[in-house]
Order: structure tokens, then sequence, then C-alpha cells
């Protein structure tokens, strides 16, 4: 097999509102036939790279390429309408005088009509949907009108397909089935796909490449296995699940802190950020070894598979994850340790 | 005569990729909404010019009195008919806002019919009705006449400003003044009416527009005012100077008005506090005092609009059929003068809110060129297209303003003067193109053509066809414009209406001016209906209104 050739090539991209940067020097190469997930909190711009891909903005500043052609760079930028990416928006916007079908065979041009009608009912079908072809949107459900939102950003066989938090309006059980339903539509087209999303859960399901966006700028890119198992920095950390950053001293590997010493191997002496993900909370019945401290639980809040917990030691409260079966009670003071697995050191340089 | 009011600033959602897009193809976008707003600014830069390069007007004593009884005559019609059409709006809508009496909800829809019909007709119908042998026994006429005529056409505007900014008003303030123990009458002086006060202003501004505009009926009652004046300088004495500079004072009057409407509509948003939407809580007058309410406004829609259309449906009705049959050619010219206008209106309009989606500052800057059009009273845009094409004539690119030409004056000085009252509903129409739309269009590979055509048409259609019907029945009405410009012999249902009753046949007036009032009831229906529902809330009133 070759290497797989980037389908979608952002190159030091800039993009400014007035004063403000929604995207500083960002740099991305995303695989063809893969799904790359942008994640980030509101403002930190991975809707604003969606809509340069798209062609919909301007760069200020770098390019993008598709495949080998340049389509953005600052004074240049080939049209939406050229560039063969689809799009599926957050509001979906269906066009609200059009039947289903007509929605989907909107993008199909330059073909007769039946043909067309054909095409449309067959991803209509792929989607789910071929029994509602004639409604209009207003007849149709959240849950509808994004099938037919993303059957019609198919239908012109795109080179990329934009997902600009298409599921963010919808329930949450709907919004389960409907990511389900997506990603076999995609993974069976083999589309290049881009997806924004702020849902952290979302990011890590769906995404064969996740790429953390905060302020502007690209903190990682890499497989969600692996932002989730090695971050680049504690931010991205931060944006996959609840953490606790601790600045603190590191000696011989080892950073001690008030809920105990942490194994921080491959950090080296000096200050250090140490980021220990509330999961990595371990509760040990009697204290014993190393690196374990006595805390005592000052909440208890159950959150799905797992409850979350506060813990207060030597006046720093820190966040932990136990099972909803532990018998962990609020008030009890109880013996800890964390990692080492879901721990990280980023030293500090400049002290 | 208006069924319309300015566009304002309506342009909160301009698409953000439009925002985006560079400069330049926004421009080539817009440079149809540029035209059009120059072609609205046109006639009224062309009286302004002509007023300032005519040279002088002949001085004599003939002059002096027609100035000094112009200016004098609008003062006066403005304070008495503008304050009488205040006075009776703010009544009957504080009466069907915060009271309760028999009537009511009837009233409150029925009380915009005076706007069906144009002053002028309702001027010739209280000319038939009054008079020595007439249902009223003294005579309407005269600067008292007129005044009248404008309290109860006019009335109407403040009417729904009026309303609307009751209505629009924190339940709680009312409720909280009721709390206190204010009377109604303690509550509408101290609460009501001071947070009423700019939209009311607003309504009085739009009447004392019209006031100004007005020309039939003003000339049928023989009052002398600023747009008889300017008909009396240019047709009587022949002199074109003084018009034009009487024109240009008018104008300069109009602006006054409209810039007092926009910034007592830019207060509005003083009522906002708590948002609270309740049906609205009403006093129930007592039977006397309901009775009384009743009556009060029951003689307001009898005098504003059942006894005048009542007069001349039965005049109309004793006509021969012969008589119908001389209307055919003048109400196919109307029809046609009307839509060609409709059209060209709407194109303007739609050109312009273009232009204010693709850029904000611009677009301000030409709604603003097509609302000084709006403003300038028909007399004055008509002079005004006069001097534009005179100055085409003299340049040798046009032969005389007669036939065909007069007739593209005419839809030019229409388009002109109404363009601003399309771009409000023709940008609620572009309102419904979302940025996500738009970019759905675009990444679906569609050019800008395609776009237009099978997105941004097809979803405006609605809302252009409103207002396509909204303005042919305006420019239906138009009176003193076309008086000036139309050509030779060429008689359409307004003008047959006035000359008719210039000449004393009233009986023969009534058909076409009750044609003209029937094709406007469907626009005044749609103009209620559309004031009723604005208000939030006014859904659930409704509903608890209907259980």
């Amino acid at each position: 097999m070759s290497a797989p050739t980037a389908a979608i090539t952002i190159a030091g991209v800039t993009r400014r509102y007035g004063a403000r940067l929604a995207l500083d020097d960002v740099s991305l190469a995303l695989p063809a036939g893969r799904i790359t997930a942008l994640l980030g909190a509101s403002g930190s711009g991975k809707s604003t790279l969606l809509r340069l891909i798209a062609g919909l903005e301007p760069v200020d500043a770098g390019e993008i390429r598709l495949g080998e052609a340049r389509v953005s760079a600052p004074g240049v930028t080939t049209p939406p309408e050229l560039r063969r990416v689809g799009m599926v928006f957050q509001d979906f916007a269906l066009f609200p005088h059009l039947s289903a079908a007509d929605n989907v065979a909107f993008g199909l041009k330059d073909r007769p009509k039946p043909e067309r009608r054909a095409e449309a009912m067959r991803l209509l079908d792929l989607v789910g949907l071929a029994g509602r072809a004639d409604a209009f949107p207003h007849m149709l459900s959240g849950g509808e009108q994004q099938r037919v939102a993303l059957a019609r950003a198919l239908a012109p066989r795109p080179r990329a397909l934009l997902l600009d938090e298409p599921f963010s309006g919808l329930d949450p059980g709907l919004r389960a089935e409907l990511r389900e339903t997506t990603l076999t539509v995609l993974r069976e087209a083999g589309a290049t796909a881009v997806f924004v999303t702020h849902d952290a859960d979302e990011a890590l399901y769906v995404a064969d490449l996740l790429a953390i966006l905060k302020d502007g700028r690209v903190l990682q890119l890499d497989t969600p296995r692996a932002v989730y198992d090695t971050p680049a920095c504690a931010a991205a950390a931060a944006a996959l699940g609840p953490i606790n950053v601790l600045r603190t001293q590191v000696k011989a590997g080892i950073a001690q802190t008030p809920f105990g010493a942490i194994d921080a191997a491959g950090c080296a002496d000096g200050p250090a950020d140490v980021v220990v993900r509330a999961e990595a909370l371990r509760s040990i019945a009697t204290p014993a070894g190393t690196g374990t401290a006595v805390a005592r639980v000052i909440d208890r809040r159950p959150q799905g598979a797992v409850d979350l917990v506060r813990l207060e030691s030597q006046g720093v409260t820190w966040r932990g994850a136990v099972d909803p079966a532990s018998p962990l009670a609020i008030g009890a003071a109880t013996a800890v340790a964390f990692g080492p697995r879901g721990v990280h050191c980023f030293p500090v340089s400049g002290g | 005569m208006a069924l319309t009011a300015p566009a304002t600033e309506t342009f909160a959602r301009a698409p953000s990729d439009a925002a985006a897009a560079p400069r330049r193809r926004v421009l080539r976008g817009g440079a149809f909404g540029l035209v059009a707003a120059a072609v609205c600014l046109a006639p009224v830069l062309g009286v302004l010019v002509a007023a300032l390069t005519a040279g002088d007007a002949r001085w004599d004593d003939g002059m002096a009195r027609l100035v000094r009884d112009s200016a004098l005559g609008l003062a006066g019609l403005l304070l008495v008919g503008g304050g009488g059409a205040t006075l009776i709006g703010v009544a009957t809508a504080w009466l069907v806002t915060v009271c309760e009496f028999p009537g009511r909800r009837q009233f409150e829809w029925a009380l915009v019919a005076p706007l069906v019909l144009p002053a002028y007709v309702m001027a010739y119908a209280y000319g038939g009705l009054s008079g020595p042998f007439g249902l009223i026994p003294f005579e309407i006429t005269g600067f008292w006449g007129a005044a009248f005529v404008y309290a109860f056409a006019f009335f109407p505007y403040v009417y729904l400003a009026a309303r609307a900014g009751f209505a629009s008003q924190s339940v709680c303030a009312l409720e909280a003044a009721r709390a206190l123990g204010a009377t109604p009458w303690e509550t509408f002086a101290t609460v009501a009416a001071p947070l009423a006060r700019p939209a009311i202003a607003a309504g009085a501004a739009l009447a004392l527009m019209e006031i100004a505009a007005d020309y039939g009926a003003a000339a049928y009652f023989g009052a002398e005012t600023m747009t008889t004046g300017v008909f009396h300088a240019w047709f009587a004495r022949g002199d074109k100077a003084l018009a034009l500079q009487l024109a240009a004072a008018l104008l300069l009057a109009a602006f006054v008005f409209l810039a007092l409407e926009r910034h007592a509509r830019s207060l509005g948003g003083v009522a906002g506090g708590s948002a609270r939407w309740r049906p609205l809580p009403r006093y129930a007058l007592p039977p006397g005092a309901g009775l009384a309410a009743t009556a009060v406004c029951a003689v307001v829609l009898v005098l504003g609009a059942l006894l005048p259309f009542g007069y001349l449906a039965w005049l109309a009705s004793l006509r021969p059929a012969s008589d119908w049959a001389a209307l055919a050619a003048p109400l196919t010219r109307s029809v046609l003068l009307a839509a060609g206008g409709a059209i060209v209106t709407l194109a303007l309009a739609f050109a312009i809110a273009r232009l204010a989606r693709a850029s904000k500052t611009i677009g301000r800057y030409a709604a603003l060129a097509a609302g000084a059009g709006y403003a300038a009273p028909g007399a004055v845009a008509a002079l005004g297209a006069l001097a534009v094409f005179a100055a085409l004539r003299d340049a040798g690119l046009i032969g005389g303003l007669t036939g065909a030409v007069a007739i593209a004056a005419l839809i030019w000085t229409y388009a002109a003067r109404f363009a601003s009252a399309g771009i409000g509903p023709v940008d609620a129409g572009l309102a419904r193109i979302t940025p996500s739309i738009h970019g759905a269009a675009r990444t679906l590979g569609a050019s800008a053509e395609t776009r237009l055509w099978r997105i941004e048409a097809p979803l405006a259609a609605p809302s252009l066809a409103a207002a396509a019907l909204i303005l042919f029945v305006e420019i239906l009405r138009e009176l003193p414009a076309t008086l000036i410009l139309r050509p030779f012999d060429f008689d359409t249902l307004a003008i047959r209406a006035h000359v008719y009753a210039s000449d004393d046949r009233l009986a023969q007036a009534a058909a076409p001016a009750l044609l003209i009032a029937l094709a406007s009831v469907g626009p005044v229906i749609a103009l209620s209906r559309r004031i009723a529902a604005g208000r939030p809330g006014a859904a659930a009133e409704a509903r608890s209104d209907g259980a």
C-alpha cells in the first residue's frame, strides 16, 4: 500500500475578523478517505476552518490545497461552487421550497432529469429516507432533515465532505443513531470527511483522526487513541475529559503532589505541569506503599458510567472518577493514588 | 395616500459570508443597487438643482400672496389636520388596546378602514354629502374641510403606531400602575402615554408627511397649501421658477417629517423593560363608559369610512351602464400603469435590498436615498422628473416629453417614490435565505445566476407578490404626479375622478373613486393583519380569546 496522500492540505493559514485572530498559522494535512474531527470549544476557530476549506471565506495568509490544486491563498479564492466540496450545515440549510428528492438532486447537474431523480432516490435510500422523497423540509423531523442534508451533500460526489456540528441540534438518543448512520454512509462512500464538533465523546467515537483546536491554533493532530494517551499539552488533554493540573517540581522522575508522589517518568527534573486525568484515580482501602495519600471526599455526583468525586488534600481539590459501586461517601477520608495511566507531565520552560 | 411606510434599518442579518467576500465582488453584485438608489434620488436632486438654477421668480403681489397663503395654509393644515389625526388616533388606540367595551374586538381591526379611501376620494364624498341640500346641512369646504378630511383620512397612521406602542408595553408596568391604585385615566396619562410617546410621534410624523404631500383633497376644497401653490405657480402663473422653489421648500419640510419619523422610531425601544407577553389585561369599562367608548369608535368609523364609502357606493349604483362602460379605458390604463410601475418599483427595491445584504454600510445609504424619494410629495417628485427629462432633452438624448417618454417618466416617478416602501417586504423575503442556505447552494455548485433563479427568487416570491400588490394599489391611487406627467388625454381612474369632481360632476366621479377604494381593500386588510400579528404574544391572545 502506498502512503495515504493528503486530500486537503492546510498550510500556515491565518484568518482575521478585524483585530481578532480566528485562525493563527494553522497547518494540517488531512488524508483521503478518512474522517477527521476538529474538536474545540466555541470560538476555537474550528467552524472558521471548515468555512475556509469550503471557500465560503478567504484566507488572510497561508494556503489551502485540495489534492494538488491550490484553492485558497491570500487574494485568490476559488469560489465554493467550483470546489466540489460538500457541506452539511449545522442548521441543515435545506431549501424550504424543494422536496427532499429535489433538495438532493439540486447539485446534480448536466444530466437528464430521470437520471437525476434516480440518483437522488439512491442517496435517499442510502440514508433510509426513500419513503420521504416527496416530503418538504418543514414536514421532516430534525433527524430526517439531517439525513437529507447528508444525502444532498454527498450527491455530487464531492472531493471532500465537511460537516459543521451536524448532530448538535438533535436530542441525545437520535444523535447516537444518526452518528451511526452517518458513519456507515461516509465509510461506504469512501469519503474524505472533516467533521466539526465540541463534543469530546462524539469526536473520539467518529474520527479516524482528531485535531484539537484552541484559540485559533491546532494543538495536536493524531488518532483519537494517541491524543488521549499522549496529549501534546495540558490543553489538548483537557479537550478529552476532566483533568487536574498542578504546577510542581519533578525530581528523579517523581512529582510530589498533595495526593501522593506521582510517577513522572520521562520528565526532566525541574518545574513541570503535571496533568492527571480524573479517571486515573485509584482509591485504596488502607494507606500502603508509595504514591498514596489520604484525601477527604467533599462531593460526589453520578455521571453516567462513572461517578465524579471531588477530593481535598492539603487545601487542594482534585477531580476523580470512581466506579458507581464504590463505597466512597461524602465526608469520608480515604487513601488515594493516581496513575500511572492517565498521568502526563509537561516541563515548564523558563521556570 | 400611502398604504405603506418607508424602509427603516431592517438589515440586521446580512449574511456573514457576504460580509467576508472580497469587496470587488460585493460592488459588482451591488451595482444594480447603486443604480437603483440613484434612480430614486434623481427626482429629488432634480428639484433641488432646478430650484437653484431656475433663476428668480416673478416678484409681484400675486406671488407674495401665493407664497404666504401656501405656507400659512400648510402650517394650519398640519396643525389642525395633524392635531386632529393624532387626537383621534391616540384616543381610539388607547380604547381598543387598554379598555374592554362592547365591540372592542371588531373596532380593533375596523379602525384602519379609512385607509381604503384616498384623502381626495374622501373629500369628494364630503363635498357631495354637505351643503344646503345635503345630508350634512352645512358646507364642508375650504381650509376646515381639508383639515377635517385629513384628520379622518390619516388618523389610522397614528392609530396603528400608537396601538403598537401601547400593546408592546410591558404588561408588568401597566399592572404595577393598577396595583398602585391608579385609575385607567391616571394609568394612561402617567404610564402608558409616556411609554408610547415615540410610537405616537412616529405615527404622527407619517400623518404630517401625508398632509404635506396631499394635493387632491386640498385642490377640491379650494384650500391653499404648498402642493396647490406649486400647481398654481406652474400652470396658472406659468412661473416655473416659483413652482420649483415652492416644491423645494415643500421637499425640505417633508424631509423634516421623515427625519422625525425615523428618530421617533429609533426611540421605540424605550418600551423594553421586562419582556413578559401575556394577553393584555384590559379595564372592563362600566356600562355607561363602555357605551360611550363604543359610541366614540363608532362615530370615528362612520365618519372616516362608512359614511363616505356608502355615499360613493350609493351614487355609483345610480349610474347607468354607459357610465361604467366609459370607465373601461381609464381602468385599463390604470391597471397597466400600476402593474408596470409596481414591477419597476419592486425591481428597484429588490436591487437595493440585495445591496444592503451584501454591504450594510453602502446599503444603508442606498436605503436612505430611496427614503428621500419616498418623502418627496408626488407633485414635487414629478417636477423633479420633469427637470431631469428637460435636461436630457436639452442634451439631445430624447425628444419631447410626450407619449411613451411621458409614460416612462411617470413610471420612473412612481418607482422613485415607492421603492422605499418595497424594500422592507423584499428584505423580509430575502431573510428567509439564511447564510447557510446560501452556502449550501454554493457548495452544491450553484453559480450566482443559478442561486438567483433557483433559490433567491422562489424563496422571496411570496413576499415579493404581497409587496407588488401593495405597490400596485399605491400607484393606482396616486394623483398629483400622474396629473403633471401623464401624456395628453391619458386618463386613469384617479384622473377621471379628479376631473369629474373638479367639474362638480360628483355623481360621475363616484364610480372611478369607488373602484379605487375597492382596489385598496385587499392591501388594507393585509396591513391590518400584519399589524395584528406583529405583536409578540398576539397568537396566544387569539387563542385565549377564542376559548
